[in-house]
């Protein structure tokens, strides 16, 4: 199907009559409504996240004491909800879908030509899918025994022995979104595959379109598997099956499982605890490039945009990303070198593990390369878009610490792992996701965002988020376990740890900076929403940039384009000798010369 | 096969990179960003993270530096025109190349330490002097059991203790278990961590070098439950001879444990179930 047969579906379809506020708001099957659904439900979501986060920091500097807006003091079992609801939001429910439900959806058709998604109700299940998956974990705060405190890996035997429905809901809740994205995996695969504009072969894709794609066959091979396991554990839970619980398992003062089983939770036993945690690695260690690869295409989109340059190794950074999903799936094993699984099976994932750094690697040369000799443009998107390369490199190599199986046995399980999750999810793909708001938000909302409010946003942002989680790295080191309610020995509440005693002052600077970095997202709603409806009306290709989203009327009405689309290059044809501008739209046969720039290796 | 490929990883992996690594601790001085360690595998561990320090931070110097350079000296200028490249295949080739060689050298680094410190047919066991305790995990709380001055299991001078007592100089040969939910013995200054897992035994060891005799810190490590922040247990090292004494004066305050009436500790982890080291 071309794009203008594409497009002229989406009209007949839905283009000629008077659309209800429900049709075009909440049950939309257009592509960009379903992006801003899953935008504005994301970003209400982060701001829960958000505190959820402070809420955490707040007990690590002062155990115990009156949180403020809480307005009492966090009890054992609120402080592990709080630990475990941050994560399961932030990673569910704000960030995968977000990069993947928000960009994959906007970016995709605008960017290959097509008018609209293949399966714009497929598109649309997807969104309400992820939202049941939202109302779960939203409703988990008011069932009996509260959210999980089980931590967002939900290892048994806790989450199998936590009572209360709180477990239950998250196992619901994840599932759900674990299906909004496999119904967004197969639309963005067959999309991609089905619905490119004529000439716009696969080497004449923008990266952002192949990040989604790769994401898509990550989601679409490893999802499943995690399906799989919390129905084993939802059926441990609620159905006395016996999948994770072995012989003799002892909780609340009753033995649980096997021939000396009592009471009502009495089971067969005979399961296998870590065969949780393989299960749950073979799709949470894939989550992690599924949380960090579309926002590895944005940035390199906006860099070279920035820059006035091509990418470097347009080839490379396909092959590299491809790679990443291929090691994705053998690395899994990197989470549980402490686990009591064989020491030899460690050693193998160790050497794989190391391997993955290296297609990361050859990304960070390349987007280097990419401003080598370029003529950078400090636009806020841009700024973003650097920041994520220069935290992108922190997160990446603290990661070389914990591959090396013995030094991870000291750093394993403490905030020097917290420290680098959060330098690869939160100081490099959230910056890319601001970036990416503020980059495409002249097209998607046809207004441009304030430069001084984006560029206060993004300064202070920077400054905070490594105030931060850069001390986390030292805590870390210094043996801070990550997941404990009191840090330092704390007389009043007896308990803590003393080595930890000259550490505390790292606490309370950390949670000073988390509570900074949130107000200092204030800037950023106010520009969003603002400039909504005051901002300068936008031009419909404001950074001069190549590829086909920037072709469309501003904003983008249905079925995208506004006639047929013919792609003649790629995407990132900047300041060629041989042309007068220094951009080179993709759609644009005439003025420019047809270059086959990607065709050189 | 594999022992050829053992073989092969000792012979040429380590020799040259331990050389490149006696450099390293001229310039890292334990106990910044580490806590002191007390242990030789503690020790090889430190040095480990000393090298992958040094040689990631120089990445990230280089690399930083790069982006810092590049950002301050191609700012776009009035009338510059940017020069047009798609890329270089000489250079992709070498910046593919060499970080997989330190990547790999980096990993075969690891191969003996990790071999050593988890691998049980490493384990000292046929050391004579070796302790071996055994480790129960509970919500909240660590157990500890000891074979008492006659060294073996099952007999009426055995003892349990609700601490970690142990001698330094002498490996310690530990047997883990949990009860309920996976917990984490995590020793810092030993730079020893180990999940116990319920339905597995699981064993590990240490050595606290000689003259690291005192009072230190368990923690847990994994997530156990609403009160994980509170199991804290206490270790106390001392040194062999000291240990011997304070070894017998437990096993009489203790002893005999009552295996036919079992406490709570025992019932879990019977005579029956013990496992020969």
């Amino acid at each position: 199907m071309t794009a203008a047969a594409a497009a002229e579906h989406g009209h007949g379809d839905h283009g000629h009559h008077e659309e209800s506020f429900a049709s075009k708001y909440l049950f939309s099957i257009d592509h960009k409504m379903i992006a801003k659904q899953f935008l504005f439900t994301g970003i209400f979501l982060f701001l829960l996240g958000g505190a959820l986060a402070v809420g955490v920091r707040w007990q690590l500097a002062w155990p115990f004491t009156e949180v403020p807006i809480f307005g009492k003091t966090f009890s054992p079992e609120n402080y592990y909800a709080a630990m475990t609801m941050h994560a399961s939001v932030m990673i569910f429910l704000v960030i995968i879908p977000l990069l993947v439900g928000f960009f994959g959806n906007w970016c995709v058709p605008l960017m290959i030509g097509a008018g609209d998604m293949v399966f714009p109700r497929l598109n649309m299940w997807s969104y309400w899918m992820f939202l049941s998956g939202a109302v779960f974990f939203l409703v988990s705060f008011f069932v009996e025994g509260g959210p999980s405190g089980a931590g967002w890996t939900g290892y048994p035997p806790l989450s199998e022995i936590q009572p209360g429905q709180g477990v239950n809901m998250w196992a619901l809740g994840v599932l759900f979104t674990g299906f909004s994205g496999v119904m967004g995996a197969v639309n963005y695969i067959t999309t991609i595959l089905k619905l490119r504009a004529p000439g716009m072969t696969f080497f004449r894709m923008p990266l952002v379109v192949w990040s989604i794609l790769i994401t898509s066959v990550l989601t679409l091979l490893a999802t499943p598997v995690l399906a799989s396991n919390l129905i084993m554990l939802f059926l441990d839970r609620v159905a006395g099956t016996s999948f994770f619980v072995p012989d003799g398992l002892v909780a609340a003062g009753q033995v649980w499982s096997g021939p000396d089983a009592v009471g009502e939770s009495a089971r067969a036993g005979g399961g296998q605890v870590l065969m949780f945690q393989h299960l749950f690695w073979f799709y949470s260690h894939p989550a992690v490039y599924i949380m960090v690869l579309p926002a590895m295409g944005i940035v390199s989109d906006i860099l070279a945009t920035f820059a006035r340059k091509p990418i470097f190794g347009y080839k490379p950074m396909i092959y590299s990303m491809s790679a990443i999903t291929g090691l994705g799936f053998i690395v899994w094993g990197h989470h549980m070198f402490q686990s009591g699984m064989n020491p030899y099976l460690g050693l193998s994932f160790m050497v794989s593990t190391m391997f993955i750094a290296l297609p990361s690697a050859v990304k960070v040369f390349n987007w280097l390369g990419t401003l080598w000799r370029g003529q950078i443009h400090f636009e806020v998107p841009m700024l973003f878009a650097l920041s994520f390369v220069g935290m992108f490199i922190i997160g990446g190599l603290s990661g070389i610490f914990m591959a090396a199986t013995p030094v991870d046995i000291h750093i394993h399980d403490t905030y020097f792992i917290v420290a680098h999750i959060h330098y690869v999810v939160f100081a490099s793909t959230v910056m890319a996701i601001f970036g990416a708001v503020y980059y495409w938000y002249p097209k998607m909302f046809g207004r441009m965002y304030n430069h001084t409010l984006g560029k206060l946003h993004f300064w202070l942002t920077l400054l905070f988020l490594n105030g931060t989680f850069m001390l986390m790295h030292y805590v870390g080191t210094q043996g801070h376990p990550r997941r404990i309610a009191v840090g330092a020995w704390d007389e009043t509440v007896q308990a803590g740890y003393k080595y930890l005693e000259d550490f505390h002052w790292a606490n309370e600077v950390m949670t000073y900076s988390a509570i900074c970095l949130g107000f200092v997202q204030i800037p950023f709603f106010i520009n969003l929403f603002w400039s909504m409806w005051k901002g300068e009306k936008a031009a419909d290709n404001p950074w001069k940039a190549n590829s086909l989203e920037w072709a469309t009327p501003t904003p983008p009405p249905h079925g995208n384009f506004a006639g047929p689309v013919e792609v003649y290059r790629g995407p990132y044809e900047f300041s060629h000798p041989d042309m007068k501008e220094d951009y080179a739209p993709q759609q644009i046969e005439d003025g420019t010369p047809v270059v086959q720039a990607q065709a050189a290796h | 096969m594999t022992s050829t490929i053992k073989t092969l990883i000792h012979r040429l992996g380590l020799p040259a990179l331990l050389l490149a690594l006696m450099a390293v601790p001229a310039f890292a001085e334990r106990g910044f960003l580490l806590p002191e360690s007390i242990s030789e595998q503690g020790d090889k561990i430190d040095d480990l993270f000393w090298a992958i320090f040094w040689i990631t931070g120089l990445v990230l110097v280089v690399t930083e530096g790069l982006l810092i350079y590049f950002i301050v000296k191609y700012r776009a200028k009035e009338g510059g025109k940017a020069y047009y490249t798609t890329g270089n295949h000489k250079a992709e080739i070498i910046w593919t190349i060499a970080p997989s060689i330190v990547l790999l050298a980096i990993a075969m680094l690891q191969f003996g330490l990790w071999r050593e410190i988890k691998a049980p047919e490493h384990f000292p066991t046929d050391d004579p002097e070796a302790v071996e305790v055994h480790v129960l995990a509970k919500q909240f709380n660590w157990a500890f059991r000891y074979a008492g001055p006659d060294r073996s299991f099952g007999t009426d001078d055995d003892y349990t203790f609700n601490k970690l007592v142990v001698p330094a100089g002498r490996p310690v040969i530990l047997q883990m278990r949990s009860i309920d939910v996976i917990h984490s013995l995590y020793l810092p200054e030993l730079r020893f961590k180990q999940d116990l897992v319920p339905g597995l035994t699981i064993t590990g060891w240490f050595h606290a070098r000689d003259g690291s005799a005192g009072d230190y810190e368990i923690a847990c490590a994994e997530l156990c439950g609403a009160s994980h922040y509170t199991m804290r247990g206490e270790m106390e090292i001392l040194e062999s001879a000291d240990w011997e004494v304070r070894d017998r004066e437990l096993s009489a305050q203790n002893a005999p444990v009552d295996y036919a009436s079992p406490t709570e500790f025992f019932k879990f982890w019977p005579p029956s179930e013990f496992t020969a080291n």
